[in-house]
């Protein structure tokens, strides 16, 4: 091949796989909410639903993420009342991949009471995201600055 | 794809024999990296030319590690490696533009992985079960 030929191509493989990792890093770990109602049976995971809010992490054994996701959000659960974690793996589940639409891994479900999905995350999660999620579903937040049942004290200070 | 292809056709023109194509630079380089990949595939990731080395130059001179990895991830990141690079040989022995095409495609998944930190476990293998899965229903 031509050097200068094989320098572009180079040059374009480099912009090109940049750009595409800059796309993916962006939307790794949204939380993005659902509304549209769902007939996922989740107690067939083993989801209960004695707690007002439940993440249920699904996972493979090829998932670098997976680890570090349960970490986090296993230490969040224990941190912020009435929320409970759940993990499935899917490894040899097809079926359940199929069924859930998960096609990457981690994929987390937020879910109201065990049974309604209420939003999810593809990809390692924002845990910020999540908080606000949870603080939004009136779990007693955890971040000191921005609790969600002083806002109306916070507004008269704002305009006082 | 069709531009990429154009770029490097005229120089890949069919006046090359076989003897000349498996002696080419690029493609001895691949047949190297597919061997390498073959290593981390499908041996103990101790095995690796690169593990000797981080056992025998890197690790004396770093604090120990106490936390590791779990070793199908990467496992099977190697496995797509050497599946794309396994391509690029075998094709590169008869079309010389499959060698670039394959490296091309093997460059891109490991400046993803080790820039991005991307992860080709976690974005494929779900993908390509539901696919399998997908095929044997029909």
């Amino acid at each position: 091949m031509d050097p200068l030929v094989a320098l572009v191509v180079v040059a374009l493989l480099l912009v090109g796989a940049t750009s595409v990792g800059l796309l993916w890093k962006s939307r790794q770990g949204h939380v993005v909410s659902r509304s549209a109602p769902t007939d996922f049976d989740f107690a067939a995971l083993g989801v209960d639903s004695k707690a007002k809010t439940t993440l249920l992490q699904f996972s493979t054994e090829f998932c670098s993420y997976c680890p570090g996701t349960r970490r986090a959000l296993g230490s969040l659960a224990r941190e912020v009342a009435d929320v409970s974690f759940f993990e499935y793996d899917l490894t040899d589940d097809v079926e359940a991949a199929r069924r859930f639409g998960i096609t990457k891994t981690p994929t987390v479900f937020v879910i109201d009471r065990g049974r309604t999905l209420v939003a999810r995350i593809g990809g390692a999660p924002r845990v910020v995201e999540l908080r606000e999620l949870l603080a939004k579903r009136g779990h007693g937040s955890t971040e000191v600055n921005q609790p969600q049942h002083h806002d109306e004290r916070k507004r008269s200070h704002a305009s006082g | 794809m069709t531009f990429f292809l154009g770029l490097i056709g005229p120089s890949t023109a069919a006046e090359t024999s076989i003897g000349e194509r498996l002696i080419d630079p690029a493609f001895l380089l691949l047949l190297v990296l597919a061997v390498l990949f073959a290593i981390g595939a499908l041996a103990s990731p101790g095995a690796h030319p690169f593990g000797i080395f981080y056992r025998k130059v890197i690790v004396p001179r770093i604090a120990p590690a106490t936390l590791f990895e779990a070793p199908k991830p990467p496992r099977f990141a190697q496995l797509v490696g050497l599946l794309v690079s396994g391509v690029g040989v075998v094709l590169g022995v008869f079309l010389p533009w499959a060698v670039v095409v394959a490296a091309a495609f093997a460059f891109v998944a490991a400046f993803l992985n080790s820039v991005f930190g991307y992860c080709l476990g976690c974005e494929l293998y779900l993908f390509g079960q539901r696919l399998g899965a997908a095929k044997s229903a029909t």
